[in-house]
């Protein structure tokens, strides 16, 4: 059965119900939503110059940060990429820009996720547990959070990807390669 | 917040929960306190509890023998969704737990699937609850 379903909300959720920070189940994601929510203050998105690289340190194995640019389409294109998550894919992945191309699952989850993340402006949790035929347990957690030097668009996006348990990036997500 | 996944009545997160969901009566699927859904590997609705015809919305008799991801849950047609139960199929008998945001009536609900392959390897198990 191939995927046929549009992998870009057809709906801004800009007012929706805010994002609740305790289905985050990992704690260095929830404290890196936590610092996010410090550094925006009252502002819908912190800009980039407000984060430090000491910001990072926590995350820094399993952080992503994508530079978005917005035409007919949105475009994503990784700037940083932590050590942890590269060697779960096997590739770097600096400089990348992600194929919204559904057929490459992996990449179609990636997309989906940053362009509501880029079209909401708010936070975008995925958790995803499985249990493999052998009993093993994995679980996946990312955390997406925009970026915007204005409040009205998506400059960057920023988060955290973390697995835990008996499976990769690779096992999870199909042969992304 | 994540909603317990244990009830007095079954265990929903137990290892071997497809095999307790297949032993139930029709009313007792339906007492449930999720959303209980099984569809054919075609896609094909084959139960749909009143349980989650009450909280969804969506009208049980109106989903019986439809196309899950074509009629009644295109939402979830999806890489995300739809995309990762297939590659659990890749892996094995699928047994996978994720988090989807939009319900039937309120397109910012966030649901915990919990989606299972039946005993018979014909069919997936589905338990969806409403989080927050």
């Amino acid at each position: 059965m191939a995927v046929q379903g549009a992998i870009v909300p057809a709906r801004p959720l800009a007012a929706a119900r805010p994002f609740n920070p305790a289905r985050i189940r990992h704690p260095r994601i929830r404290e890196f939503h936590t610092l996010w929510d410090d550094l925006r203050g009252d502002r819908i998105a912190p800009a980039r110059d407000d984060f430090g690289p000491e910001d990072f340190r926590a995350v820094l194995p399993h952080l992503f940060l994508v530079d978005v640019e917005r035409g007919a389409a949105f475009r994503f294109v990784f700037r940083i990429v932590g050590t942890e998550l590269e060697r779960q894919l096997g590739r770097s992945l600096a400089q990348q820009e992600i194929d919204p191309l559904p057929q490459d699952r992996w990449a179609g989850t990636l997309y989906g996720a940053y362009a509501n993340c880029a079209i909401t402006l708010r936070p975008v949790y995925d958790y995803v547990r499985t249990r493999l035929p052998d009993g093993t347990v994995g679980e996946f957690e990312r955390l997406t959070l925009p970026v915007s030097a204005d409040g009205q668009a998506a400059t960057h996006l920023i988060g955290c990807a973390i697995l835990s348990g008996g499976f990769s990036i690779r096992d999870a997500w199909g042969r992304a390669g | 917040m994540t909603a317990d996944m244990t009830d007095p009545m079954i265990d929903l997160d137990a290892p071997d929960l497809a095999d307790r969901l297949e032993r139930l009566s029709r009313a007792e699927l339906d007492a449930l306190p999720a959303g209980v859904v099984k569809i054919a590997k075609t896609g094909r609705v084959l139960v749909f509890s009143a349980k989650e015809a009450e909280l969804s919305g969506f009208r049980a008799d109106r989903a019986a023998g439809r196309d899950w991801f074509a009629e009644i849950a295109p939402c979830m047609d999806t890489p995300a969704f739809r995309g990762r139960l297939e590659e659990a199929a890749i892996l094995g008998r699928v047994d996978i737990y994720l988090e989807h945001t939009g319900d039937f009536r309120d397109p910012d609900r966030v649901l915990g699937v919990r989606i299972m392959e039946s005993p018979d390897r014909t069919a997936y198990w589905m338990v969806i609850q409403r989080l927050d």
